[in-house]
């Protein structure tokens, strides 16, 4: 391979991550997206029970609440979709928890707690990309 | 609506197995490492497949453990005493169900059947307690350290 070869080289590691970069934005999307392209892909019968593969809405909903959280610094949420056809995601960050559920019918639900108590939970309107944001916040910030 | 009978020959101490799909794919994150292990998060033991709610689980001590592990060979089992979700109103009734007599249904009270108004709040709080409840029976999956 003669040196223009080598001088394209660099054009095949726009992928690499260096460890000081494994939290950036673009890296939590990226896991954030994988996870979602486990349970969109996971077809007919994911849950070895016959189940229905969880609907390509739902899995729109959650990125569109998930993609404004690249850059607070959260972890990568556990993804995880709910017998029935819904999908949840998930933090604990020191001793307070988040979960959002979306359910089959589109409508989006929060429980948060503080310690294993201090639960509250409620209903968030439409697509609720503030609302979540501002949820998430609060497991950076509140004490 | 009004909520299932409880089948009170299931004793308290009784052991119910509920499987539990495998920590790969899809469900992966249905685990947590907490403290060196792998333990089953909450979602686990919700399902809103059926009105009801209920979760299907098994009489340990009328289950052949073998049996079961060579019917659902990709399924993890997690294993708590009937009296948590009793704790929280659950009642469990027998439904035999492929063979097996020993399964059962785990059903909330009625008062928090579907969604809203604080009752998934409550079906919450009592996976988060049958998940912290569990121990494994058997995990292929969990021998991995993080």
């Amino acid at each position: 391979m003669g040196m223009m070869g080598a001088m394209a080289v660099p054009t095949q590691w726009t992928d690499v991550i260096s460890l000081a970069d494994a939290t950036s934005p673009a890296t939590w999307l990226r896991e954030v997206g994988r996870k979602l392209d486990l349970i969109r892909d996971a077809g007919e019968n994911w849950d070895g029970e016959g189940g229905a593969p969880i609907h390509p809405r739902i899995v729109g909903i959650a990125s569109e609440l998930l993609v404004p959280l690249k850059s607070l610094g959260l972890p990568v949420p556990r993804i995880a979709p709910v017998l029935g056809g819904g999908i949840q995601f998930e933090w604990n960050v020191a001793d307070k928890e988040l979960e959002v559920e979306i359910l089959p019918d589109g409508t989006v639900e929060y429980l948060t707690a503080t310690g294993g108590a201090e639960v509250q939970e409620g209903e968030l309107p439409g697509v609720p990309t503030r609302e979540v944001l501002d949820l998430a916040r609060r497991l950076l910030t509140e004490r | 609506m009004s909520t299932l009978a409880d089948d009170t020959t299931i004793k308290d101490d009784e052991i119910l197995w509920r499987r539990i799909l495998p920590r790969q794919g899809a469900t992966i994150d249905w685990y947590k490492y907490e403290n060196g292990e792998w333990r089953p998060s909450s979602l686990a033991f919700l399902d809103t497949r059926s009105p009801t709610h209920s979760l299907s689980a098994y009489i340990s001590s009328e289950t052949e453990l073998g049996r079961l592990r060579t019917d659902y060979q990709e399924d993890n089992i997690a294993g708590f005493a009937a009296r948590v979700p009793r704790a929280f109103a659950y009642t469990i009734q027998r439904v035999p169900e492929a063979g097996y007599e020993s399964h059962v249904e785990i059903t909330p009270p009625a008062d928090i059947w579907g969604h809203g108004n604080q009752k998934r709040k409550r079906r919450k709080e009592a996976a988060r307690a049958m998940a912290k409840a569990a121990h494994w029976v058997y995990c292929r999956d969990c021998n991995e350290t993080v």
